[in-house]
């Protein structure tokens, strides 16, 4: 078979869904799921700009296979606000202006809310481990400026 | 401007992620007197708004604002007109604030900014209160024969120190820690503008430390993945201490001036140098990278 | 990618069986951090594609004073630096767990995926071979343990035979008096391949050198034993001059590459300055 049915539960929902094996997980949460939170960049596992939650720990979404996410549970930055409401880290990227063009900014803050901090529902906020620019290896920061990356 | 007071600012800026919309809106909220957070950008595409140059010349704040300070005092006047006319007083006898027109000294006597445009629109010959601004910044390209000009209407400045630790043994180098001072003219945003300056400096030790595009004879690109494009990741940066210097400029809106460029502009410069001090020798072409600098240091012991 | 048929094999069995039906044109997956790369960038194209990690029981750690430690080949990089044995008898290897690549890549990365890539700049590669560990090995014909060095057969390439798969690493306990340590030289503190790999376990006894492992990595085609250099140490007293001299065997020994991370001589340059750190860290 050169496709595979799959079900993962992402932010809560199970999807079931049919996929070519190549597909990735990425490819999954944007294209078929519309979750554009996460974002593509190097698509080689190499700047975190992908990461998501993957059974309570960080993944570059550009590396997993979609099949290999099957009955996995998944969170994706769209999964850590409620509506209207934002986590209490991505609160303190914003008062610490850690956004600018925020297009980094989701994997960043996956990365940092799973990382090395306790998960679970009891919603932990990692702000406190968030140690200046020291906590976040295996996130690529792409700054402002004039120049675009 | 809308019906409940709140404003749509379409610029030709386009946000990159320096933060010129928030900058625009504290800027209309400033002469308008409507909050930041019922100003509405509106940016990036000419099908709804004008057709801009590009975010680059570090001029947003500069260049762009300024277009939007003259078209939000345009629309300022035309509320105040439409609020003086209706209560038979002269324009310059009301004030602005906080979401109320209202008497000066007669703090009383007042309408809210949403009910001043609604007052403008449904009457007989009703109008929306609307404005554009555009604003050619005063320069002068050099003369073809004197070379004289002035090219820019405002000049930044800035400096920067950098300390640094030299590995001999390796050529490892290890900064210490970046203080970076910028002369912006008025701050309309702090906070945005130290991030400005941590970002250029990441951006200024990528490109003394790390960051090189390596081509093989062919020109192709051999280091095309970012485990050998070297980005400094969040463990590598160092503390970045932002001073913000502020000489009002004379002509910037609100004396305000650019940042963006200036941000990187002396970051390799003062590492090289740093570099000749701790280790005293020279490395001037970027990246510093350890070999570079392990290979100086070996090239000195070895003597002339 | 290219399209390709998918397995989730439940026994090592079955993985084996799939290898030697498919052939080369089948590809083992463990974490994916390398081969996803390789498969994007269409290096790599198998029609078959054997997911190693839905087979149970690859990615346990145990750990027992008389026996050693067994790691199987699917443990991630995070399940190491969990491991309270690992930190406790294995320090090395968890040092070199520490600094591969970031939070995601650990969270996937296995170190049986790290050894069989082969690379010859591959982190866990010297503390594996300072401890001495030994490679467990199954395939169509009897399970073989084999020793680390020999698992390696050129840069990127093992001494696997068709249908073989490394199922996991034994390591002895090593002597509570030994020390050692990996230095991993790179640009970044994190993210990075090494420009030079150095691992050590030194025992020493009334400043003399008794027991003394060195190993390489990035400075030839595999990672590397400098066996002249640790022939060298053994007997010898403890001192600046030995261990200076120890390096210079351990430069002897390597030969490396100019590539786009380094030239030959700069790699000479970090052996010879950080066996001789290695080695000192290790006293």
């Amino acid at each position: 078979m050169k496709t595979s049915k799959i079900r993962i539960k992402v932010n809560g929902e199970w999807h079931e869904l049919t996929v070519p094996n190549q597909k990735t997980l990425l490819e999954v949460i944007r294209g078929d799921l519309l979750l554009t939170g996460t974002k593509r960049i190097c698509d080689t596992g190499e700047c975190g700009s992908c990461t998501v939650i993957m059974d309570g720990k960080a993944v570059n979404s550009c590396i997993v296979l979609a099949v290999e996410a099957n009955g996995k549970e998944i969170n994706t930055i769209e999964g850590l606000s409620q509506i209207g409401k934002l986590h209490p880290i991505q609160e303190e990227f914003v008062a610490k202006g850690a956004i600018q063009c925020g297009f980094c900014t989701p994997g960043m803050i996956r990365n940092d809310y799973d990382g090395q901090s306790p998960t679970g529902a009891s919603g932990l906020p990692a702000a406190s481990t968030l140690q200046g620019s020291g906590s976040l290896p295996g996130s690529m920061r792409t700054s402002p400026g004039p120049r675009s990356w | 401007m809308n019906d409940d007071g709140s404003v749509n600012l379409a610029t030709s800026c386009t946000e990159i992620g320096s933060g010129s919309n928030t900058v625009f809106a504290q800027m209309t909220s400033e002469v308008l007197g409507v909050e930041p957070e019922k100003i509405h950008v509106v940016f990036g595409d000419t099908e709804n708004c004008p057709m801009g140059w590009g975010s680059r010349a570090s001029r947003n704040t500069a260049v762009g604002g300024m277009a939007v300070k003259l078209a939000a005092e345009d629309a300022r006047n035309q509320l105040l007109n439409v609020v003086a006319e209706k209560m038979e007083i002269h324009p310059n006898d009301l004030e602005i604030r906080k979401g109320r027109i209202y008497v000066k000294g007669t703090p009383s006597r007042a309408v809210t900014i949403a009910e001043a445009v609604r007052l403008n629109r449904y009457r007989k010959n009703g109008q929306a209160i609307m404005a554009t601004a555009h604003w050619d910044a005063p320069s002068e390209l050099a003369d073809k024969v004197t070379g004289r000009g002035n090219f820019s209407f405002a000049f930044s400045f800035g400096a920067k120190a950098i300390e640094v630790e030299v590995d001999a043994r390796t050529g490892k180098v290890e900064i210490v820690q970046v203080v970076a001072a910028q002369d912006v003219g008025l701050a309309i945003n702090p906070l945005g503008i130290k991030c400005q300056i941590e970002g250029g400096v990441h951006m200024g030790l990528g490109y003394a430390l790390t960051e090189e595009i390596m081509l093989d004879p062919t020109g192709r690109m051999v280091n095309d993945h970012l485990v050998d494009y070297k980005i400094l990741t969040p463990l590598d940066m160092p503390p970045v201490e932002s001073i913000i210097v502020e000489p009002i400029d004379p002509i910037g809106p609100f004396g305000a001036k650019g940042v963006g460029e200036m941000a990187t502009i002396g970051t390799p410069e003062a590492i090289s140098a740093a570099i000749h001090d701790a280790a005293r020798v020279w490395v001037k072409d970027p990246p510093f990278t350890p070999e570079k600098v392990w290979a100086a240091l070996q090239k000195k012991e070895e003597g002339p | 990618m290219e399209n390709f048929e998918y397995f989730e094999p439940k026994t090592v069995q079955e993985a084996v069986g799939l290898l030697v039906k498919y052939k080369r044109a089948a590809k083992l997956l463990a974490g994916g951090t390398d081969l996803m790369l390789g498969m994007k960038e269409g290096f790599v194209q198998p029609r078959y594609l054997i997911n190693l990690k839905t087979i149970k029981g690859l990615d346990k750690i145990a750990y027992s004073k008389k026996g050693g430690i067994s790691i199987g080949s699917l443990t991630t990089w995070t399940a190491i630096l969990s491991s309270g044995a690992i930190l406790e008898h294995y320090p090395i290897l968890r040092e070199a767990a520490s600094l591969i690549g970031g939070y995601q890549i650990r969270n996937r990365g296995t170190i049986g995926g790290n050894i069989c890539h082969a690379s010859p700049s591959a982190d866990s590669a010297p503390a594996l071979m300072v401890y001495g560990a030994q490679c467990v090995v199954s395939g169509p014909r009897r399970e073989r343990v084999i020793p680390i060095e020999e698992i390696f057969s050129g840069a990127q390439k093992t001494s696997l035979k068709p249908g073989e798969i490394l199922t996991g690493f034994r390591i002895p306990t090593p002597d509570p008096k030994s020390k050692g340590c990996y230095l991993k030289f790179s640009p970044r503190k994190a993210m990075d391949l090494p420009i030079v790999g150095v691992g050590a376990l030194v025992r020493t006894s009334n400043g003399t050198f008794e027991e003394v492992k060195i190993a390489l990595g990035a400075v030839a085609p595999t990672p590397i034993r400098a066996r002249k250099a640790e022939r060298f140490l053994v007997g010898k007293p403890v001192s600046d001059p030995s261990i200076r001299q120890a390096a210079e065997e351990a430069v002897n020994e390597s030969r490396p590459i100019t590539d786009l991370r380094a030239s030959r001589e700069y790699r000479l340059g970090l052996v010879r300055e950080l066996t001789g750190q290695a080695i000192t860290q290790s006293l």
